[in-house]
């Protein structure tokens, strides 16, 4: 039997080519992450979870460098979320307190983060992404300034992504009054193990990319934080 | 859904939530302090006038903006306005793509750095 289609009058046209696949993710290294290989639920958010906070050189090797924003997101939403959780918690118990302390023109740093326990509970998630894709941004116009993206294949997805992840170092905010600062400087550790595998960058570069906005950013807050903290550590001893 | 277009939705999201909050910007700003780096050395830091940049082009005042802090106001210009059309685009069924780190870029991002420092000691911000 022919496979050529009949041809003349009255021939029927020949059916459509198929429409093409959807786009699907490109495979993800040994297995992947469980978040993003498994079902988005709570066993593959708590493995993942643990993997990071573990054994995050493995984490990071595990981690696919492009592909998709949404889980990333996701996961980075539901970590950060209980972070602020805790500090709004902590800030409504300790917060009166450590403002009695604080000199009145540092004070507004405290403010700043401050708002209503329900307000920031609420609008959480929303203020979250927001700081995620900022902050991913912000980093990455840092990794473009040291040279830590020429070998990088991911390029903005992959910082997002780094961002979005080490957004588990949020956990250190069950810790009161201390525990922001570890998690700041956790999840600095987490984006510099991160960037050399995400970006095929060296340790250097990356931690250079990381402290850069630190360094242009933040030189206020970090002057405040510091005021703020010899006079909590000077009225702590008298 | 690709990459490029969920970017494209996370970016038009985050200018949609950006230019919802500005009629609260003042608020916001009031909770935060004078510039330490300034008070301790007498010259601006490098971020010195964004809050001020942030609540002019929260006003729709660009110019103000620009004077207060060029590369802070041209940031907010790009997040919002830059999703918005981002936005316009993944609507549409397409994506964006960030740009490639060629030297050219990194030179220029640098020189935007120093160059906005130098203005913002110039005019006393």
């Amino acid at each position: 039997m022919s496979s050529v289609p009949p041809q003349g009058p009255g021939a029927v046209p020949p059916p459509p080519p198929p429409p093409p696949p959807p786009y699907a993710p490109p495979p993800a290294a040994a297995g992947g992450l469980p978040w993003e290989a498994q079902a988005i639920g709570p066993e593959s958010f708590f493995e993942t979870a643990k993997l990071f906070i573990t054994a995050p050189d493995q984490a990071w090797r595990l981690t696919r460098e492009t592909g998709d924003y949404m889980r990333p997101l996701l996961f980075g939403v539901i970590v950060g979320w209980v972070g602020l959780v805790f500090r709004a918690v902590w800030g409504t118990i300790f917060g009166a307190g450590l403002m009695r302390m604080i000199p009145a023109q540092y004070a507004g740093f405290t403010r700043f983060g401050g708002g209503s326990l329900v307000g920031q509970v609420i609008l959480g998630p929303l203020l979250v992404a927001i700081a995620l894709f900022v902050g991913a941004a912000i980093l990455h116009v840092s990794f473009m300034v040291v040279g830590a993206l020429s070998s990088s294949r991911s390029q903005f997805e992959g910082t997002f992504r780094l961002v979005c992840y080490a957004s588990v170092a949020n956990v250190a905010n069950v810790v009161p009054l201390l525990g922001g600062l570890v998690a700041g400087v956790w999840a600095a550790y987490l984006i510099v193990v991160g960037a050399q595998q995400l970006h095929k960058t060296t340790s250097g570069k990356a931690l250079f990319g990381v402290l850069l906005p630190t360094i242009v950013c933040c030189v206020c807050a970090i002057l405040g934080m510091a005021f703020a903290g010899a006079a909590l550590f000077s009225a702590f001893r008298h | 859904m690709k990459p490029g277009r969920q970017l494209a939705f996370l970016w038009g999201g985050a200018a949609l939530v950006c230019a919802a909050a500005a009629p609260w910007a003042p608020a916001l700003a009031r909770g935060l302090p004078p510039c330490p780096f300034r008070a301790l050395l007498g010259i601006p830091c490098l971020t010195c006038g964004s809050t001020r940049a942030f609540l002019a082009l929260a006003r729709f005042d660009v110019g103000a903006a620009l004077s207060w802090n060029p590369l802070a106001a041209a940031a907010g210009i790009l997040l919002v306005a830059g999703g918005l059309v981002a936005l316009g685009a993944a609507l549409a069924g397409l994506g964006v793509e960030t740009p490639r780190p060629t030297p050219a870029l990194r030179a220029a991002l640098a020189l935007a750095l120093a160059a906005n420092w130098v203005f913002l000691v110039a005019a006393g911000r």
